[in-house]
């Protein structure tokens, strides 16, 4: 009798033809790779879902697999392939109709830029992005790419040191609409607060604002922001001449980068790594170090000469792979 | 309670009235009553709980494969169990099997059983072959023969074990003859050597007669070499042909290897063996074979309703609340630059 009156509880499933449901399954593995840093596992899935989508001409299921390839070409900072994937998520968003995707193409194609330091460029893009501005305080904000978009563009200020101070009270007050508050978001204002705190030389407070976002960025796993948050932290230990502190700040963030597969952070921050070991007297370190950096230097410098060759056949960079 | 003074004769009970709720009611508890007596009795018809049985035995060399609870078979059909296995005097496994009573009668006199251990690593099939329907039915408690097979590792063990013996023999006198080829060789080159640097005319390098000493000398000792040479590689060559059966299941070894007469008769006998062995292997392997894409399909096919299963049973209340259902074509949230 339970096994009848539970079976009547059984309503039909919604039928979902199998190979959007595949493709359906693959995007998500691919979010959930994407978001524990496994970058190859989360290009394969999101290839898989993309020529599936294709294979039904599911357009907006295309345009969604090309924008999750462009986040993970931006997070290997594989620049070119990234600029080819928008390319091609814009052209599929304008010819289906789909315009309500251009902006996140446009926040993308923006980020690509500021990781370039093509900053002059990066703020034209998020000049459509941004929200209007009374003051500090956005009129208005909807939809979730407006607070990145602040976001970026803080950032960019700090890198031209221009509004830094403005750009983050807009920040601040962005995220105090209703239905924006997002731990990362907040992690990453703690951490213009503390850049700010640094530069008007209030390194313990910088410190403590930095362990803070820290905190959060450990609580959501967010290795990116683990990472990053360590290299600050090191950057001011070594600004305070901690060098003790900075040498293992620095340890602990190529570690996490080292797991990220992002050699390009690990190339930066063993220049900083270098400057600590020779204030600590570490000389034979510190020459063992540069002579591993010159040479990675060396190897990468040959990887972008060869990468630069297009494939005649395909017109894209070898490195590009085909959907 | 019904105050009618007519209706108030007689025991209450005889004035109820079933309504058609209760019916209902009544009729959805016998059916459930009734389905689950039903599920009882066929999964103890399917079980053979209560048959009666009938015991055998046989004696193996190796319990390799054989466990209680074993399927025993006649013609493909599942007729009994291996219910007991014990260690006897002689090195011997003591096997008992339980035959269902509704197949007692084909078992005969004439019966032996087969255990099968090429079908599958781990597992034995055990078949009972009985060929005489007019011989008189075999009585409880009998001793059947048994035939049983090696296990895929003891007959890759014999092959193997036929190849270190037969590649020495042929190796060693190839070592023998090599360097006297070798040796011939060298001696035709520096008089071609000779030729070439004008010692002489050609006519008079061959008409010479220390060189046509030299030369026949070589000549001669180079065709013996060559006469012997070629014998060796007729016996080679028909050592490889001998050889190639073995590998495909058939031929018999070489006899003109004086040297390795002493070890022929044992290789013999083990290459025989090993490739009756191997026929049989091959056979049933073939046949297991030709069932792996087949296997393929079906597991695929259980798969894909498996996952429709699942699916179905996560649309179950409670289970389906405790679901999220997830987005038709997720995108990787926006979110600022982390550097």
């Amino acid at each position: 009798m339970l096994c009848l009156s539970i079976a009547s509880c059984v309503s039909y499933p919604p039928v979902q033809p199998g190979l959007l449901a595949d493709a359906s399954l693959y995007m998500q593995d691919g979010v959930k790779a994407f978001a524990e840093a496994d970058r190859l596992r989360a290009q394969a899935l999101f290839t898989r879902a993309l020529s599936i989508y294709q294979g039904i001409d599911d357009q907006e299921g295309a345009l969604n697999s090309q924008i999750n390839l462009a986040e993970v070409a931006l997070s290997a900072r594989n620049y070119h392939a990234a600029r080819l994937y928008l390319q091609r998520a814009r052209a599929v968003a304008e010819t289906a109709g789909l315009q309500h995707y251009q902006a996140r193409i446009a926040l993308l194609s923006a980020q690509s830029a500021v990781q370039q330091k093509q900053y002059i460029q990066a703020e034209k893009i998020l000049q459509s992005l941004l929200p209007a501005f009374d003051g500090d305080m956005p009129v208005k904000i909807s939809g979730d790419i407006q607070v990145p978009a602040i976001a970026n563009r803080t950032l960019i200020a700090f890198a031209l040191k221009h509004k830094a101070a403005l750009w983050t009270r807009r920040y601040a007050n962005a995220l105090k609409f209703p239905g924006i508050a997002a731990p990362l978001l907040a992690a990453r204002l703690l951490r213009f607060n503390a850049v700010l705190a640094a530069e008007q030389g209030r390194f313990e407070a910088a410190e403590v604002l930095l362990q803070q976002a820290l905190a959060k960025y450990k609580v959501q796993l967010s290795r990116p922001g683990i990472a990053a948050t360590l290299v600050e932290l090191g950057q001011i230990a070594m600004q305070q001449g901690h060098w003790r502190e900075a040498q293992a700040y620095l340890q602990r963030a190529i570690l996490v980068f080292r797991f990220m597969d992002d050699p390009g952070s690990v190339l930066f921050i063993t220049e900083s790594l270098i400057k600590v070991e020779k204030a600590l007297g570490n000389t034979a370190r510190s020459e063992i170090l540069s002579q591993w950096l010159a040479q990675k230097k060396l190897e990468q410098a040959k990887r972008m000469l060869s990468s630069q060759n297009f494939s005649p056949e395909t017109g894209l960079a070898k490195d590009v792979p085909l959907p | 309670m019904n105050s009618d003074p007519d209706q108030n004769a007689g025991h209450y009970i005889h004035r109820i009235n079933y309504n058609r709720r209760e019916r209902m009611v009544g009729f959805f508890v016998f059916s459930a009553l009734l389905l689950f007596a039903m599920l009882l009795v066929f999964g103890a018809k399917s079980q053979h709980l209560f048959e009666q049985r009938a015991v055998f035995y046989f004696d193996v060399q190796s319990s390799e494969g054989i466990s209680p609870g074993v399927v025993v078979r006649f013609l493909g059909t599942e007729v009994g169990q291996i219910s007991d296995l014990s260690i006897v005097h002689g090195r011997k496994i003591h096997v008992a099997i339980e035959v269902y009573a509704q197949y007692h009668d084909l078992i005969r006199s004439d019966a032996k059983v087969i255990v099968n251990r090429l079908v599958g690593i781990g597992s034995a099939l055990i078949e009972i072959e009985s060929v005489a329907i007019d011989a008189p039915v075999l009585q409880d408690g009998a001793t059947l023969p048994v035939e049983e097979t090696p296990s895929l590792n003891d007959l890759v063990l014999g092959i193997a074990r036929f190849f270190q013996y037969a590649d020495t023999d042929v190796l060693s006198r190839f070592e023998v003859i090599l360097p006297k080829l070798e040796r011939t060789l060298e001696d035709a080159q520096r008089i071609i050597g000779q030729i070439a640097t004008g010692h002489g005319t050609l006519g008079a390098a061959v008409f010479d007669l220390k060189v046509e000493q030299e030369l026949k000398t070589v000549v001669l000792s180079g065709a013996n070499i060559l006469t012997e040479a070629q014998a060796l590689l007729s016996v080679a060559e028909q050592r490889l042909v001998e050889l190639g059966p073995v590998i495909n299941s058939a031929g018999v070894a070489v006899n003109d290897v004086k040297d390795a007469s002493q070890k022929l008769p044992e290789i013999m006998a083990e290459i025989k063996q090993t490739i009756a062995l191997t026929n049989t292997a091959l056979r049933l392997i073939n046949k297991e074979l030709r069932q792996i894409p087949g296997i393929g399909l079906d597991a695929r096919r259980a798969l894909n309703r498996a996952d429709r299963l699942l699916q179905s049973t996560q649309n179950i209340w409670p289970l389906s609340s405790g679901i999220e259902k997830p987005a038709a074509r997720p995108l990787i949230p926006a979110h600022p630059i982390h550097d």
